[in-house]
């Protein structure tokens, strides 16, 4: 009855399905600074790889708005199914179908709409705000995509092998690596774990049924 | 009660036919029942699936109207907004298309947000964390609940924005609407309970279809079955009416208390249509009880008449009548039965006249028995007891003898005999019976004392012939007493009894018939009384002997003298013997006055032997003397008291006296011969003198009667009589005695003859004693006068 307490409410996101997952990176500052790369894997319980995780480390430089990324309307869905984008950094939102789209987010962090436009309008928002935003159409219901807004630039997203790279890390510095993924499940939604840019790591994350499998989106492809 | 075996038989079929119609009847009906039951169960097991596919299109409907709603932009956007006011009215416009009763909007957080059932209320927690967690995992989740008291089918479906943002929950109330819309759309009207609460705490009727006292039993009903939870249907008696239950538990979140749906079927209800039928069983049972109750009336009766008739009869068998003849006109057993009560009848009335006949009738002589007789002279005098009514009784004499030497077969041949004779006589109408082993008694009715005359007169003259027997005439004699109603007794004792006492005197007459004398009649009161005066007299010494001497005739002396008993009577005066001796006799008081006169005789022949009189005694004996064995023993103590000698007392007894008794007669009469008395026989002639027997008799003497001796001069018969006699008893060894001499020349034709001795008034009457003495000194016969005797005899 656990889950009947007050406080397992509270932690709920408003982004039900969704889930961040912190990854705490140890690493340890050492005299010259260089830069490096550093790879981290998530996996699910059954140790397959999970593709469109969120990994972002804690603790580096300030926060940059990163250069302007798309994300497309294709083949009735968003294109990728999960964009990471540092605060401050803007998003376009190309149509690429022939028909138009009414892309909206009622997430906290972004609340926008884009009312019905089509290929030949250039959409483009800021998300000035860390968070989730949940990427709907209004007149395709079964369109589901995320942008996810982290406050820092180290940052990737896994792709088929679970695999997230990232680069431009300080040598020798330790960092708290967290993973952010649409259905991870637990009451905190991000995993953390503590990672050194000398030794790639692997995640594990609990994942959520993908509701959206049977509904034709290539989203449901997702690792499992 | 069952006592009539009509009623045992009746009541054993009726019975049987009520136990086997009954039998027949509750087995049709309680295999309808049974039949309706199992109906019933399926119908209530399809009634269920109906139950759940009707809610399942309730709910489909409801999750439909639901996710449209959720899937509105605008609608979105007022949740997402929290926009309370549009989130209200978009719920209420919901629910009033669909039908809802109730729509509620839950966030993430599982608070109500916005509820149309309680529009205005602050943020609440949604009780129902299951349903919106089974919502998430299935976008989709329905369930009963209970919510305020009422009990709901919610379904919960997300607000997706793309991902939920909230939760629809729309829900139905289960009310007595809906459950009567489900009993009225059911093809049978099956009701349809919603309980509430936890089967073993008993349940709570939230709504039902049911009447109200049967809702209210429900619960009761149910806790006595245990779980029926998902069971198979069961039968629940509710308000007295038994109706087949489903229980089916609904799903209901962890959070809600639990619902259950109990379907049900009135079995009453389905048997409503079967009424009809049971109704024809139940006629066709009744008239078939009747038919057969009819039937075994007619059958136990047809057996139970012919019995009751059987048994009918058997009861008049019981009192003696025979005459009744059973009448059962079958050809079965019992007919037969009744032949044979017939048969029975008659065997049993021929058996009973004969025995009858047996005790009512002599055997030797077919003749009706003294009980016959005495029954019918009883008859005849109650019929008429003014009537004249003769009575004769016939006393056959030498019966006895007869049987003591020809033997019975002789003596019942003849009394046969004598007894067709007696039958030929009389007329039509009278009566002839044997009366005992040798008397005849004859029953005149109608005939005065002077009627019957003639035919005593034939009877007696048919005894004066011998009556053959087996190749021998038989010399018979009879005496006949008659008695006459009303004159001599007004009943058949009485008159048997007087015909008797006539006999006793018949016997004593020549003529051997009397009419009935009452003067003659011993045991009338008057002489019974002389009887008590006669014992008083004898201790008074109202007694005396008188002496009559007899004289030897050829000697001209007296040797003898015969003691004559002398009654003084102190009011009568003098009793003649005659009046007395019989009565003492039949009486019984002759024993008395026997004793009296041997002591008395003894003692005076003791006196005058020592005043030197010597005359030897002569003492009477009765018969009745002769039956007393006693008797020589008596005399012989009383000779050697007084010192006399035997052959001094001479003992007179009379020879009918010995025939009464003969075998006893014959030991005692022995008897005193031995002791060396002299024996006579007293009253020769008169009697059934028989030649043999007095040759048998110890007797030294005999006494020619004085009836002979009396005229013994001027008759020439009687000379002839008394002459044989004397030569007889010469012949015989015996000494002769005449009594009755009253003149000389009756004397002197004794001595002519040669009687020894004479005895009468020509010599001398009877004296007292003192009297002796002188006549026995002084008279012409005195032994001291021997020389005179010549002399005074004027004849010698």
């Amino acid at each position: 009855m656990l889950r009947h307490s007050a406080s397992y409410r509270a932690e709920r996101s408003l982004f039900g399905s969704i889930a961040i997952a912190w990854i705490l990176a140890l690493a340890t500052p050492i005299g010259l600074a260089t830069a490096a790369d550093l790879t981290v894997t998530v996996v699910d319980k059954d140790g397959n790889p999970v593709s469109d995780a969120v990994v972002f480390l804690i603790g580096g430089p300030p926060t940059e708005p990163g250069p302007t990324v798309k994300m497309v309307q294709r083949n009735q869905s968003f294109n990728p199914d999960v964009l990471a984008v540092s605060v401050g950094t803007s998003i376009e939102f190309p149509n690429e179908d022939p028909f138009r789209h009414h892309v909206y987010s009622f997430s906290p962090a972004k609340r926008f709409e884009l009312k019905l436009y089509g290929g030949d309008e250039v959409q483009e928002v800021t998300f000035e705000q860390a968070g989730e935003i949940a990427l709907g159409c209004n007149i395709h219901d079964d369109m589901l995509g995320y942008i996810y807004v982290v406050d820092t630039n180290l940052f990737s997203t896994t792709d088929e092998n679970g695999a997230a790279a990232i680069a431009g890390l300080e040598d020798g510095s330790s960092y708290e690596a967290q993973v952010w993924h649409p259905r991870l499940r637990g009451p905190t939604r991000r995993t953390a774990q503590s990672v050194t840019n000398t030794q790639n790591a692997t995640i594990e994350i609990g994942l959520k049924r993908d509701r959206r499998k049977q509904s034709g989106s290539d989203f449901e492809e997702g690792v499992y | 009660m069952f006592s009539s075996f009509q009623t045992k038989l009746t009541v054993f079929f009726t019975a049987l036919f009520l136990l086997l119609q009954g039998a027949a009847f509750f087995t049709v009906r309680e295999a309808i029942v049974q039949n309706i039951f199992d109906q019933s169960r399926d119908q209530l097991v399809a009634a269920n699936r109906i139950f759940a596919s009707r809610i399942q299109a309730t709910v489909n409907a409801l999750a439909e109207g639901a996710q449209i709603l959720a899937s509105d932009f605008g609608f979105r956007t007022a949740v997402a907004t929290n926009d309370k006011p549009t989130i209200l009215s978009a719920l209420d416009n919901l629910g009033a298309r669909i039908s809802a009763d109730r729509v509620i909007l839950v966030n993430l957080d599982y608070e109500t947000t916005a509820d149309t059932g309680n529009p205005d209320g602050a943020v609440t927690d949604f009780p129902f964390y299951d349903l919106i967690d089974r919502a998430e995992e299935e976008d989709r989740a329905e369930s009963f609940t209970v919510l305020d008291g009422v009990i709901y089918e919610f379904v919960v479906v997300p607000v997706l924005a793309p991902v939920p943002i909230a939760w629809i929950a729309i829900g139905v109330e289960i009310d007595r609407e809906f459950a009567d819309e489900f009993r009225n759309e059911s093809t049978l009207p099956i009701d349809v309970t919603f309980a509430t609460g936890r089967y073993e705490d008993g349940w709570t009727v939230a709504v039902s279809t049911l009447p109200t006292q049967a809702q209210s039993d429900l619960p009761g009903a149910l806790a006595t079955k245990g779980t029926m939870l998902g069971g198979d249907p069961e039968t629940l008696v509710l308000d007295g009416g038994d109706y087949v239950t489903l229980v089916e538990p609904l799903q209901t979140p962890e959070e809600s208390v639990s619902v259950n749906a109990v379907l049900q079927y009135s079995l009453d209800l389905a048997l409503v249509p079967y009424q009809p039928l049971f109704v024809v069983l139940a006629a066709l049972a009744a008239t078939a009880l009747a038919v057969s109750l009819l039937g075994s009336v007619a059958i136990a009766r047809g057996v139970a008449k012919p019995i009751q008739v059987l048994d009918l009869a058997a009861r008049r068998i019981q009192t003696g009548t025979y005459t009744d003849k059973v009448e059962v006109n079958q050809g079965d057993e019992i007919g037969r039965l009744g032949e044979t009560f017939n048969q029975m009848m008659d065997g049993i009335a021929e058996r009973e006249a004969r025995i009858e006949h047996q005790s009512l009738h002599d055997a030797a002589t077919a003749l009706p028995n003294r009980t016959l007789f005495e029954r019918s002279l009883g008859e005849f005098i109650t019929k008429d007891a003014s009537d004249p009514l003769t009575v004769l009784l016939i006393e056959i004499g030498r019966v006895s003898e007869i049987n003591y030497t020809l033997g019975h077969e002789t003596g019942e041949d003849l009394i046969r005999v004598i007894g067709e004779r007696l039958a030929s006589m009389v007329k039509q109408g009278d009566m002839v019976a044997r009366h005992s082993s040798t008397m005849f008694s004859i029953l005149m009715p109608g005939a005065a004392a002077d009627d019957v005359k003639p035919i005593v007169g034939r009877i007696l003259k048919s005894f004066e012939d011998p009556v053959p027997i087996a190749g021998i005439q038989l010399d018979v004699t009879a005496a006949i007493g008659e008695a006459c109603h009303p004159d001599h007794g007004s009943d058949a004792k009485t008159l048997l009894q007087r015909a008797d006492t006539a006999i006793y005197e018949a016997k004593a007459s020549s003529r051997l018939f009397a009419t009935y004398d009452p003067e003659a009649d011993p045991h009338t009161p008057e002489r019974l009384t002389m009887m008590g005066e006669l014992r008083k007299g004898l201790d008074r010494g109202e007694f005396q002997f008188y002496y009559q001497p007899k004289v030897d005739i050829a000697a001209q002396k007296i040797t003898h003298v015969e003691a004559l008993v002398r009654w003084i009577h102190p009011e009568r005066g003098f009793m003649p013997p005659d009046d007395f001796i019989p009565l003492a006799e039949q009486t019984g008081n002759i024993q008395k006055l026997t004793e009296w006169a041997l002591e008395t005789a003894i003692s005076q022949s003791k006196t005058w032997k020592d005043a030197g009189i010597d005359l030897i005694v002569a003492i009477n004996l009765s018969a009745r003397d002769l039956t007393n064995r006693r008797l020589p023993e008596q005399i012989g103590r009383l000779l050697e008291a007084h010192g006399v000698a035997a052959k001094n007392i001479v003992l007179e007894i009379t020879e009918s006296a010995i025939m009464e008794d003969k075998d006893n007669a014959m030991a005692v009469l022995t008897a005193l011969n031995k002791m060396g008395h002299t024996l006579s026989i007293d009253d020769y002639g008169t009697g059934y003198s028989s030649m043999a027997y007095l040759k048998a008799l110890p007797v030294q003497e005999i006494k020619i009667d004085k009836s002979f001796v009396l005229n013994l001069a001027s008759n020439n018969e009687d000379e002839i009589l008394v002459r044989s006699t004397i030569d007889l008893g010469h012949n015989l060894g015996l000494k002769v005695t005449a009594e009755g001499v009253e003149d000389e020349a009756s004397l002197n034709i004794l001595n002519k003859y040669g009687c020894e001795t004479g005895q009468g008034y020509f010599i001398s009457k009877p004296v007292p004693a003192t009297d002796i003495e002188t006549f026995y000194r002084d008279s012409r016969w005195s032994p001291d006068r021997q020389s005179d005797a010549t002399k005074d005899n004027p004849d010698s």
